[in-house]
């Protein structure tokens, strides 16, 4: 059946006939054109990041209703005031989208979209990521990978629905090809379905699927089972930040 | 001798398809093994490793550890639920293998270091020094691995 003796001949055999991606998409498209960056280089352009960035935060401080991307201290006039998590009140307000959403006074927004972050798929409308780490533990982590998800970081989504029911939506995101506990529950009084994958070995994803008319809200995060996330992030904390959402 | 970056694509061309599959069978998904092996890459486009020998052991690692850092968001291909396939057909290939069946039982990091001793041919010292850890802890591991697999043997016969 498999003698030890010809492990290494079977395993050549097997995956050597798995299929290989074109040569076109060997190498990655994002470093053809670089060209090797000096220190100083970066740092300049880490500075102006910071600058520009700062400067954009200020500019678009006033006008909160046109980009519904910053974290305010007010609550919803017109939605059930979230509740305070772990001893702060901050609470994050998408008046395009019409949700509000409560997180703890340590968190922040992990503003990843001015670089590009979910463009390739046509049916997002917006995302906004919160998160308890630092920006240096954030890029750590993600490095220049934008697509990925940071385990114990919080996704709120809207994606245009096209039809297609919260079941689909789950099963799209791969809750039907992995073993997958589902679900449904309320969500500021709205349905909303639950799903739950393993990921990778160590790593599940646990996702709420709320069907809003045209759109589908997700809110989505990923965990390690048995340990805790950074700053003492726990599953708890981010199921209290999820039921801390309120929409209009 | 130091590898400049013309000679790091040709070495890295070279390798991709046996890294490649050797990721494949332990992540079990084309764009995360694709991601990975992209971000080994450009690792080794900023810092290449010390010589070119065993560079497939090098790209095989430092691709696992991109891969366990994070989680590549969905794509929301809903065609999928339609019948076509993303990952699920890498899965469902592999799964029709002796070997990918046999994988499938362990966890990520003993898939790894198996691929990695079966596949790409390093030994336990060489796996140690990949990953970072101690030989006998590479023995170890292998041994949980080959034991499960032995009993998936034992239990499809």
């Amino acid at each position: 059946m498999l003698p030890e003796l010809s492990i290494e001949r079977v395993f050549r055999r097997e995956l050597d006939d798995l299929p290989l991606p074109p040569e076109s998409s060997w190498i990655p498209a994002r470093v053809t054109v670089r060209r090797p960056v000096s220190l100083t280089a970066i740092v300049i352009a880490a500075t102006l990041v910071l600058v520009l960035g700062a400067v954009s935060f200020v500019r678009e401080a006033p006008d909160a209703a046109a980009t519904g991307r910053r974290v305010i201290t007010t609550p919803l006039l017109n939605a059930p005031r979230p509740m305070c998590l772990r001893g702060g009140c901050n609470v994050y307000r998408s008046d395009a989208f019409g949700y509000g959403i409560s997180i703890p006074g340590d968190w922040r927004v992990q503003d990843s979209s001015r670089f590009g972050f979910g463009r390739s798929d046509p049916s997002l409308l917006d995302r906004v990521e919160f998160t308890s780490r630092t920006p240096e533990e954030w890029q750590l982590l993600v490095g220049v990978r934008l697509d990925l998800i940071a385990p114990w970081d919080l996704f709120v989504e809207v994606h245009d629905r096209n039809g297609f029911a919260a079941m689909d939506w789950a099963r799209s995101d791969g809750c039907g090809r992995n073993a997958c506990m589902v679900g449904e529950t309320t969500v500021s009084q709205s349905p909303a379905y639950v799903a739950s994958w393993p990921v990778t070995s160590s790593l599940r994803m646990h996702a709420y699927y709320i069907e809003r008319g045209d759109r589908m809200l997700i809110l989505r995060y990923v965990t390690e089972p048995g340990s805790e996330g950074p700053h003492g992030v726990t599953e708890q904390t981010l199921e209290q930040i999820v039921g801390s959402i309120a929409l209009n | 001798m130091t590898i400049d970056a013309g000679r790091w694509a040709e070495l890295y061309r070279l390798e991709f398809p046996r890294v490649y599959r050797a990721l494949l069978a332990v992540l079990r998904d084309r764009d995360r093994a694709l991601d990975a092996l992209h971000d080994a890459f450009v690792a080794g486009l900023r810092r290449p490793p010390a010589h070119d020998a065993d560079l497939a052991g090098w790209l095989f690692v430092v691709a696992v550890r991109s891969a366990r850092r994070g989680v590549r968001l969905p794509s929301f291909s809903l065609e999928r639920v339609r019948g076509r396939s993303g990952a699920g057909d890498i899965d469902a290939l592999l799964d029709r293998m002796e070997v990918g069946r046999l994988l499938a039982g362990l966890t990520e990091r003993q898939r790894a270091m198996v691929v990695a001793q079966f596949y790409l041919g390093l030994d336990h010292r060489e796996i140690a020094a990949h990953f970072g850890v101690k030989t006998g802890t590479v023995s170890a591991t292998l041994a949980q691995a080959k034991a499960r697999m032995r009993a998936e043997v034992r239990n499809a016969s």
